[in-house]
């Protein structure tokens, strides 16, 4: 089914550009929490402990 | 009210596509809030099934029904159901069908989009499922006895049902960041000329703050349950001590997702109860800055206090302050949003019809459930309630309140725009009173239970505790059933009933009364100018 032609083609373009910029950002917490978290664990692992 | 044209192709495309290909390809921004809120009732009977089956096993002491491990399957299912399947997709359906037309706009920004993310989850809720059943077949492994946190060591070490269930967590994770993200793109992009963000309905607001929120939270959960999996089957040791990891960094990874998915499940349906309560106080919403403002401040500071659910872990005396006075902070902001909805009640001319009934039940018993919960933020108290039948009432008190009646106070506010017919309001009260009757013999008894110190996720308990465990048994039953008083009115309203007008409430504004009672297939085709 085809989609109904709603957007003009500035709109689409407006959204789409959106759209990849909400899934990178989603996509760099995913990557960084790896690093992050085990970071931050460690720091405060230390304080803890020393 | 003057309009203004967009660019559509009015040749095409007015009519409804019939058969299942109007469902399977759907990117009807109505259909798919349809087939979310299908789905999410379905899920519901089945989490409510597994409810009540626990609570048949806890009517008594001793073991009845169940093993001690699928008893805890029991657990961990239901609340994965619960959560996943039922209140976040039923919250996803009517941000589909209420957003577009609540802004102006024609469809979602996004409907290929918009179906992928739905047609992602009856896969994940296969494999949800799936988790719960392989521990029965020959070969299947031990059952998944870990409850929803799924903490390690023992997440570790359970069969290969947990491999279901992570990957189970993926396709929900994806599922909710691309919807998510779809909200924001049309939340932005899409409102109708003059339409400003501090002139937007308070429901939009709220879902624009949730979206964000999932897709800030949701990756850490899908890194942490990816993690568990290397664990698990590579050889890593992100939580496994003897090999230089630590299980705790699980329970961080966890309750950084776990702490605000509490608000994700709350937020829409502050928004609905934005709209229910000023529509049958005929007054409008008190102090709409200060809400947007207050739920705000909720999410941010609710981002930041996750640790409040591992204060027995054996933090340094500096964390667990913070943790404990941020958390008690968020009373603040709650606080405000409850007194604009009582300050909005305040001299309205109130008519109590079933969306209202179920927004002052809300006011009233979501407050408890604060209390409650300001009672567990309190670091010495905590260490006496933890993981005590007290959490159970207190974490029921917010969600089923402050999520689930919200949902059904939306349900029946818009279930005339929808269907075009008003529902049975007698049956709706009935319902609303078996509901929340049914809802506090449950749970209010479980917070002297956790007092007297029975613990929770336990099959078995001390015949001290059999008194209340028997009324809460028996109000889970009341409670259970009257689902299904639910299930025949939406389908009585479905089949035909009074003709619904336009605007469906006397109190009602906002964009989407404009439109019919049902809407035509495409909302929107002209934009409205909003003054």
């Amino acid at each position: 089914m085809a989609i109904p032609e709603n957007q003009s083609p500035e709109l689409r373009k407006k959204n789409l550009r959106l759209m990849w910029l909400l899934f990178g950002f989603a996509l760099m917490v995913l990557l960084t929490s790896f690093p992050f978290w085990i970071g931050m664990f460690r720091i405060v692992g230390d304080q803890a402990l020393g | 009210m003057t309009t203004t044209t967009m660019t559509h192709d009015e040749a095409h495309h007015h009519g409804a596509p019939t058969g299942w290909r109007r469902w399977l390809f759907s990117t009807n921004h109505k259909d798919i809030g349809t087939l979310y809120l299908l789905f999410a009732l379905t899920m519901m009977f089945l989490g409510g099934a597994s409810a009540m089956l626990i609570r048949m096993e806890l009517f008594q002491p001793g073991i009845q029904l169940l093993d001690p491990d699928l008893y805890n399957n029991l657990v961990t299912n239901h609340a994965l159901i619960m959560i996943f399947g039922a209140v976040m997709p039923a919250a996803a359906g009517l941000a589909n069908w209420m957003i577009p037309m609540m802004i102006g706009a024609p469809d979602m920004a996004l409907p290929r989009l918009n179906n992928l993310s739905f047609w992602i989850l009856p896969a994940a809720a296969t494999m949800l499922l799936l988790s719960f059943v392989v521990p029965f077949f020959p070969g299947g492994g031990t059952q998944i006895n870990t409850g929803w946190t799924l903490y390690p060591p023992l997440s570790v070490q359970v069969g290969m049902s947990m491999d279901f269930l992570i990957f189970a967590i993926h396709l929900l994770g994806i599922s909710s960041v691309l919807a998510s993200i779809n909200i924001i793109v049309t939340l932005l992009n899409m409102r109708a000329p003059g339409m400003t963000l501090m002139k937007m309905p308070m429901f939009c607001w709220t879902w624009l703050v949730t979206a964000f929120l999932l897709i800030l939270v949701v990756p850490v959960l899908a890194g942490g349950v990816t993690m568990l999996l290397f664990d698990r089957h590579f050889g890593t040791s992100f939580f496994d001590a003897a090999g230089g990891g630590d299980p705790v960094l699980f329970q961080h990874l966890f309750w950084f997702f776990g702490h605000p998915e509490v608000y994700v499940l709350l937020l829409p349906s502050i928004g609905v109860l934005s709209h229910v309560i000023p529509t049958f106080s005929r007054k409008p919403l008190f102090g709409y800055n200060s809400m947007v403002g207050a739920m705000l401040a909720v999410a941010t500071i609710g981002m930041v206090v996750w640790a409040h659910h591992q204060y027995t872990i054996g933090m340094s005396l500096g964390a667990v302050t913070y943790f404990m006075i941020g958390t008690i902070l968020i009373s603040i902001p709650v606080g405000l949003m409850i007194f604009n909805f009582i300050a909005t009640m305040w001299r309205g001319s109130m008519t109590f019809e079933t969306p209202m009934l179920f927004a002052v039940g809300i006011v009233l018993m979501f407050t408890f459930g604060g209390l409650s919960g300001v009672m567990l933020a309190v670091v010495p108290a905590d260490m006496q309630y933890h993981d005590s039948m007290f959490v159970v009432a207190h974490f029921h008190y917010v969600l089923m309140p402050g999520a689930v009646f919200g949902l059904f106070a939306g349900v029946f506010y818009w279930l005339p725009k929808w269907t075009g017919h008003m529902y049975d309001e007698r049956l709706g009260k009935i319902f609303f009173w078996t509901n929340v009757i049914g809802f506090n013999i449950t749970f209010f008894p479980q917070h002297f239970l956790g007092l007297a110190g029975m613990p929770r996720r336990i099959i078995d308990y001390n015949v001290m505790f059999t008194e209340f465990n028997v009324v809460s048994s028996i109000g889970a039953m009341i409670f259970g059933l009257s689902h299904l008083l639910l299930l025949y009115i939406v389908i009585k309203a479905i089949r035909g009933g009074k003709k619904a007008r336009s605007r469906s409430w006397e109190g009602a504004t906002g964009l989407e009364w404009e439109l019919s009672s049902p809407p035509p297939f495409h909302s929107w085709t002209v934009a409205p100018k909003i003054k």
